[in-house]
């Protein structure tokens, strides 16, 4: 049951997409919105290495940054609180300023489905390497989580990545569960390299999603996840692409984090993913 | 929890850079301790305390503006200075303590006397007069266009300072580009040749290569470093052409309409600064109150050029309107940045020139090649500062007294070391952002002006390895082997 929808207001191109999917969900669900900005000044100013002498021209570019996401955090609200307006929707918006990961977690507690923009968060268009940020939030614990692009698609159809691990198990039942789309036609795709037997675990997977009377196919995919998995959403014409994500290691990323963080980064559709 | 995802790699860098100075030092050094601690009488006791403050300075001005804690601290010119005397005054009590308190004032007069007060003048001197230039206009952004801008660049940086030609053209060059969607490769080559290579010909066009002057090598010297000069820009600037005029075919039409319809001739401001300019070069070159005037028996007093340069700066300031510094952004944060912590520079780095000195031949046993020392200058300076590393390549030049030499103040140094090392500290400060104050300086611009410029890593992984390590590597085979 979604009754409350936690909306990134980031600021970037993203960000437009992301208030219409929520909007879209809320009426569904007759949920309520909450929009949150967060100011972040220590990542805004953080310029890099600095040479000597140019420690000026860092201070004048961090205080440069952080005018524009001031007034790309002003627009972001005004946009959000206008669409909620326009399409009668329950809202408010949280202003939050510290650090991004934290105050997004911090106010997801209290929410059922968090929705982002691609491609990081609370940037509003002023820093353009946002790191693993996604990925930092939903290894911290955050989801489910729903990734949009920039692009607004009507998300009429999925593609669930199953290798049998947990993750991804937690991933396909927390589609099943939440209830979040109507039943949509679904492929579930088994890649190469998941845990055993790839026709017993589509198998599988299908009866459980059928239970759920979701419209299921399976299909098998002699390639990894990494290489392949974007293609197939767009070959079986997928609108989401439901995924689990593994919290990443320092040292050597398990696969579907890797996995996770290339579709993240590389999507042009939305992405629901489960840690 | 996220201060940068590059702060930590980049302090690990730079750390290392440092410590690998010193290790390296250590290393060679060491066992020439034990072996002529007893009597070699020029090895500063317990040396290996003795470098730690310049390890500390260089160090703090790594770390401290990468982190949240120490940021904004650091952003205070008055903070800085205090690390900076803090490691100067750790230099004199390990001086006072290991070579008695009559050390200090020699010392004291080589540092700052003779080294700080003439560098920091000269740089103060260009700094303001050039921030009183001021370029505007919007050209067509043709390849043709766009290359002659950095052949300009890289043709004036060495009479008015990178920095200076840097800040005079970036901001025209970005109109200029406004309407392109394709130009961050555009200000990735400013860098290369005009916050950089372009500064090769004269001592006034990079740091570096004044301290060599300070030291003795001549001023019209560095004009002998033309071929290399000549070579690296002309590929660079047939590179660009080329890979530009790819680049603007990829332009959509709209872009070219857009570009043809927002022309706005050059218009240049403060035009007389040239003339200081031209003020500062000649008293560079004639001034030095080591030598009679050319063509008098007059010896200029001591700081007579330094007294020039700031009348220079003087009659800048007088004839420069408010408005042209105001477009410029014209303030004198960076200058006082730069005095702030060479301050301590100069003094904390007394104690490795006094042990390179000393054992510099234990070192020259392993490394005594041009190419080395042309990459061994150039690897550090490219993640430190390119002044105190051309100053410590150039004491250990000393200690190899084969080949050509060229007489300096306190005795002669090997001319093919020379340009290897001139080369090394100027070109090689082109590969990161910090390698030279001007790179950062050109990068924030065009961030403030919206284009989203590639990071620390991505600078040096998508643009200055692999343009310019192959460009320095036929250097290398053409010049230095």
């Amino acid at each position: 049951m979604i009754k409350r929808i936690l909306v990134a207001l980031s600021g970037t191109p993203c960000t437009s997409s992301a208030i219409t999917h929520s909007i879209e969900l809320a009426k569904l669900h007759n949920a309520a919105l909450t929009g949150v900005t967060v100011f972040d000044p220590d990542r805004l100013q953080d310029v890099g290495p600095v040479p000597l002498g140019g420690a000026t021209a860092a201070h004048e570019l961090g205080e440069h940054r952080m005018a524009l996401a001031k007034e790309q955090i002003e627009d972001s609200i005004t946009e959000f609180e206008k669409a909620c307006c326009d399409a009668e929707v329950k809202n408010r918006v949280i202003r939050e300023t510290g650090d991004s990961a934290k105050c997004l977690l911090n106010d997801w507690r209290y929410h059922d489905l968090t929705v982002i923009g691609l491609r990081g968060l609370f940037e509003y268009g002023v820093l353009h390497d946002h790191g693993d940020i996604v990925l930092d939030v939903i290894g911290d614990g955050l989801r489910p989580l729903l990734a949009v692009s920039e692009q607004y698609r009507p998300i009429q159809s999925a593609l669930v990545a199953y290798d049998g691990s947990p993750i991804a198990a937690r991933a396909m039942k927390a589609f099943c569960m939440l209830d979040i789309w109507k039943p949509m036609p679904t492929t579930v795709a088994c890649f190469k390299g998941q845990d055993g037997d790839a026709d017993k675990l589509l198998s599988d997977a299908e009866s459980y999603l059928t239970s759920h009377t979701i419209p299921t196919t399976t299909k098998r995919i002699e390639e990894k996840p990494l290489n392949a998995i974007l293609e197939e959403m767009y070959a079986c014409n997928a609108d989401l692409l439901v995924m689990g994500a593994a919290k990443r290691m320092r040292l050597g990323r398990k696969l579907l984090g890797n996995t996770a963080r290339f579709a993240l980064e590389n999507s042009t559709r939305p992405i629901f993913l489960h840690h | 929890m996220h201060h940068t995802k590059q702060s930590k790699p980049i302090a690990a860098i730079c750390i290392l850079a440092a410590l690998f100075i010193s290790a390296c030092l250590g290393a060679h050094l060491w066992g020439d301790t034990n072996v002529h601690d007893s009597h070699d009488a020029h090895m500063p006791h317990l040396w290996y305390i003795g470098i730690l403050p310049f390890i500390a300075i260089l160090g703090s001005i790594a770390l401290l503006p990468l982190l949240n804690k120490t940021r904004h601290w650091w952003e205070n010119n008055l903070n800085r200075f205090f690390v900076a005397m803090l490691c100067a005054v750790a230099t004199i009590v390990y001086m006072v303590a290991t070579s008695g308190a009559e050390s200090i004032g020699p010392m004291l007069d080589h540092a700052i006397m003779k080294d700080f007060i003439p560098f920091i003048i000269l740089l103060f001197s260009l700094y303001v007069i050039s921030g009183g230039i001021y370029l505007s206009g919007d050209l067509a952004a043709s390849p043709k266009i766009n290359t002659t801008f950095l052949a300009i660049g890289a043709g004036i940086a060495s009479f008015i300072g990178t920095t200076g030609a840097s800040m005079l053209l970036i901001r025209p060059l970005l109109k200029t580009n406004s309407q392109r969607k394709y130009k961050v490769h555009t200000i990735v080559v400013f860098i290369f040749l005009v916050s950089n290579i372009g500064g090769t010909l004269l001592p006034i066009g990079d740091p570096p290569l004044f301290l060599g002057y300070l030291r003795g090598v001549p001023f019209m010297w560095t004009l002998g470093l033309w071929p290399m000069w000549a070579t690296a820009c002309a590929i660079l600037l047939v590179v660009y052409y080329i890979w530009d005029s790819i680049l603007y075919k990829k332009e959509t039409p709209s872009d070219h309409i857009r570009d043809g319809m927002q022309l706005e001739p050059l218009r240049l401001r403060g035009g007389i600064n040239f003339l200081w300019i031209g003020g500062i070069v000649a008293t560079a070159a004639l001034v030095d109150s080591a030598k009679p005037l050319v063509g008098t028996d007059w010896t200029p007093f001591p700081y007579c050029r330094e007294l020039l340069m700031l009348f220079f700066v003087g009659l800048s300031l007088l004839s420069t309107s408010k408005a042209i510094h105001t477009a410029n952004s014209f303030t004198y944060g960076a200058i006082l940045e730069v005095g702030a912590l060479f301050s301590g520079i100069f003094i904390a780095m007394q104690v490795p020139l006094a042990v390179l000195e000393a054992s510099g031949k234990t070192i020259t046993e392993s490394m005594n090649q041009p190419w080395q020392f042309f990459w061994a200058t150039g690897t550090l300076s490219g993640f430190l500062d390119n002044a105190p590393t051309y100053v410590v390549f150039f004491k250990l030049s000393q200690s190899l007294p084969e080949g050509e030499m060229l007489a300096v103040n306190d005795g002669s140094v090997p001319v093919l070391l020379l340009i290897a090392i001139s080369l090394g500290s100027v070109f090689m400060g082109a590969m990161t952002y910090i390698g030279n104050g001007p790179n950062f300086m050109v990068k924030a611009i065009a961030e403030q002006e919206g284009i989203e410029m590639p990071s620390f890593f991505g600078f040096m992984f998508k643009y200055s390895i692999p343009v310019l390590i192959p460009l320095f590597i036929l250097i290398t085979v053409l010049f230095l082997l």
